[in-house]
């Protein structure tokens, strides 16, 4: 009898499944060296906090998350033996805000083969959603997208506008800002008047202000980034003359007014989709969350640090809800999420089997006023039809 | 074969270098895969680099535009490999000899600084044609190269595999041109440019000779480094791929395959082991970077030249 009971205790101790503690690993490839590591360093902190969140409070019962930021100083050679070694060495089941276009279209098409989750990328690239695959979901839309619901916006607040302009970048980041312009154009039914560019690195853009005033222009939409951009306003301003303008959200930044002052007060821009979080005016969520990331990293979170945060709570919304903690059993728990919006001013953020863009509206429409980024409104919907080349 | 092997001062600091890779790559221990990625990628790169011990050491030239060779070797091998493996291997050498030649236009009125710059603006060409001829290269968005379906190696030991032979390839090269006539007429004009004039060497030609053959070599490193890395973009053949090629290709010895195969191993292992030293600096923006400078200022400083 004593060995029945034993032998019973010992099959139901061999039998009974220990909840090993399991670790997650997801990687991040991001530039913590190179030109973008401004970016890099507040992304990563960012997830990392989430994620010790998550860890601390038990939200994903016997899942440790642990994040591997590799640095890829934003070389494509760097970063695919980095993507190689989160892969191989570390198994990492998903990369989440891997940062750079260079970099990201680099290391996708391996990371995917590799059956591993490719989630949310700093990089405007349609390449990041489409074309379909199970494994690869994105929540930043991209330029075409967004800039046909923001100008649409700042014309229906500016009804007698007429004349609208376009001053871009010559590449394929102006290219694409002034497809998306063009396209809300088309929607209000008017033309685009005049068209200007200037090259990557400019310094004097007097003759594109000189061209765009002779052509009467009354709102002129930038494909800019924020140097460029504060030159451009700067110069009209100088040359005493006041249309609109609008910039895509390469420019929205407080770096925009911080160094503009005056010369860009009025300037509208579009969030894309995560409002910078100013300590004034917080509300006192933000401001605990704010408080939290300095107490934790001794520095000021910025929107980079929000954009990392928010990226890492969809996955650990995502990791909660699904079946088991595989990629293609997130990917398809992503499928089915349904992100209300936060603290940080994100729009809805939904997913289906056949959508891997999170939102394609660009979030607000916002205006520098008394030297901060404002908030207006919400964007509507792009055009189906501007996403098809 | 003793013209392989460094000789005995030198050879100390080499299997210190060789120590720094074993720890290095050991000690990081990606797997075994990740170690034949590096591998095949030190063979990419040395192979190239070899190209640029042959215009220095040999024609006493400096090449600074390197990574337009491979980028011809790389885009062209990414082409051509899905239809036939042989005639990729082929074309890609010949496009990188096409690119050597091209920077050896120059070379028939210039030398020193001034063809070294010339050969540097080819670097800057190439990678705005790569970013500009869309159709073949892919643009900005660069271009997946096929992993090769050999079915009795996976994707690492392919790829490692390949690199070696094209690193093979470049050295046979390197040893017969050394034994022939041009061989020694490369030394007279390396050791002594004005004697070489003087006994009726065509030294110009001897010069544009040199650059034609270290691109067949970055040709051949390019295809490598394509397969190698498996994606490839005009940005990764820009200035920066040339001056690392040229910091190998000095660091080691400018004359002999050992030692420049040693130090593209050093250079990709060196990252590797900063890795590892990373958790006794903390987040140290730019550490990989720093000690791949540091190693090179004491290589420099304390090899025997």
């Amino acid at each position: 009898m004593r060995i029945l009971v034993l032998v019973t205790a010992l099959l139901a101790l061999v039998t009974t499944p220990v909840r090993a503690e399991r670790v997650l690993t997801v990687g991040a490839l991001l530039d913590l060296s190179g030109p973008a590591a401004l970016l890099g360093v507040p992304v990563k902190n960012g997830m990392e906090m989430r994620f010790a969140e998550a860890n601390a409070r038990g939200e994903l019962p016997g899942i440790t998350l642990k994040l591997l930021a590799e640095d890829t100083g934003y070389d494509p050679k760097r970063a695919i033996l980095a993507a190689r070694k989160l892969i191989e060495r570390d198994g990492a089941i998903a990369f989440l805000s891997n940062l750079g276009t260079p970099v990201v279209l680099a290391t996708m098409p391996e990371i995917l083969r590799r059956e591993r989750l490719h989630l949310f990328p700093f990089s405007p690239h349609e390449a990041t959603y489409a074309p379909l695959h199970p494994l690869k979901f994105q929540i930043y839309a991209p330029y075409r997208s967004y800039m046909d619901p923001t100008v649409r916006a700042v014309l229906r607040r500016h009804p007698q506008v007429r004349r609208v302009c376009t001053l871009v970048q010559d590449d394929e980041f102006g290219e694409e800002v002034s497809a998306g312009v063009r396209a809300g154009l088309e929607r209000t039914g008017l033309p685009l008047t005049r068209e200007a560019r200037h090259a990557r690195g400019a310094t004097d853009f007097t003759g594109q202000i000189a061209r765009l005033r002779e052509a009467s222009c009354e709102l002129v939409a930038l494909g800019t980034l924020v140097r460029e951009t504060v030159a451009i306003l700067r110069t009209a301003d100088e040359m005493g003359w006041k249309p609109l303008f609008l910039t895509s959200a390469s420019a929205y930044s407080d770096q925009t007014h911080t160094l503009g002052g005056a010369a860009v007060e009025g300037l509208y821009g579009v969030t894309n989709p995560i409002r910078i979080p100013y300590r004034e005016g917080a509300s006192p969520e933000l401001l605990a969350w704010l408080d939290a990331y300095r107490d934790r990293y001794g520095m000021e979170a910025n929107v980079w640090s929000a954009m990392g945060y928010v990226a890492a709570e969809l996955l650990v919304r995502a990791i909660a809800t699904a079946t088991e903690p595989t990629p293609v059993a997130i990917a398809q728990a992503l499928e089915r999420l349904d992100y209300p919006g936060d603290l940080f001013g994100s729009p809805r953020y939904r997913f289906s089997p056949t959508e891997h863009l999170g939102q394609r509206t660009g979030g607000e429409l916002t205006r520098i006023e008394q030297g901060r980024w404002v908030s207006l409104e919400r964007l509507d919907e792009p055009a189906r039809e501007t996403l098809k080349k | 074969m003793s013209r392989f092997l460094p000789p005995p001062r030198r050879r100390g600091l080499l299997l210190a270098a060789l120590l720094v890779l074993a720890v290095g790559t050991l000690g990081s221990s990606g797997g075994a895969r990740y170690f034949a990625h590096l591998l095949a990628l030190a063979a990419a790169m040395a192979t190239a680099a070899l190209g640029l011990a042959l215009v220095h050491g040999r024609a006493g030239q400096v090449c600074l535009g390197q990574g337009a060779a491979m980028a011809a070797g790389a885009y062209t091998w990414a082409a051509l490999a899905p239809r036939s493996l042989p005639l990729a291997l082929v074309a890609a050498a010949a496009a990188g000899t096409l690119a050597g030649a091209a920077m050896a236009l120059p070379a028939r009125r210039l030398s020193g600084l001034p063809l070294a710059l010339a050969s540097m603006a080819c670097a800057v060409i190439a990678e705005v044609l790569a970013m500009r001829a869309v159709a073949f290269t892919g643009g900005t968005a660069g271009r997946f190269v096929a992993p090769p379906s050999l079915s009795a190696f996976d994707e690492a030991s392919a790829a490692l595999a390949f690199a070696t032979l094209c690193l093979g390839l470049a050295v046979l090269l390197l040893y017969r041109l050394d034994r022939a006539t041009l061989g020694r007429a490369w030394r007279a004009l390396a050791q002594a440019p004005e004697a070489a004039l003087a006994l009726g060497l065509d030294v110009g030609g001897l010069r544009r000779l040199a650059f034609v053959a270290a691109g067949l070599c970055g040709g051949l490193g390019g295809a490598a480094y394509a397969q190698t890395l498996g994606f490839i973009s005009p940005e990764q053949f820009g200035l920066p791929l040339s001056f690392e090629l040229l910091v190998i290709a000095f660091l080691g010895g400018l004359r002999r395959p050992a030692g420049i195969v040693l130090a593209s191993l050093a250079f990709v292992a060196l990252p590797e082991l900063a890795d590892r030293l990373r958790p006794l600096v903390g987040e140290l923006g730019g550490w990989n970077p720093l000690v791949l400078g540091l190693a090179v200022v004491f290589v420099t400083v304390f090899r025997k030249m």
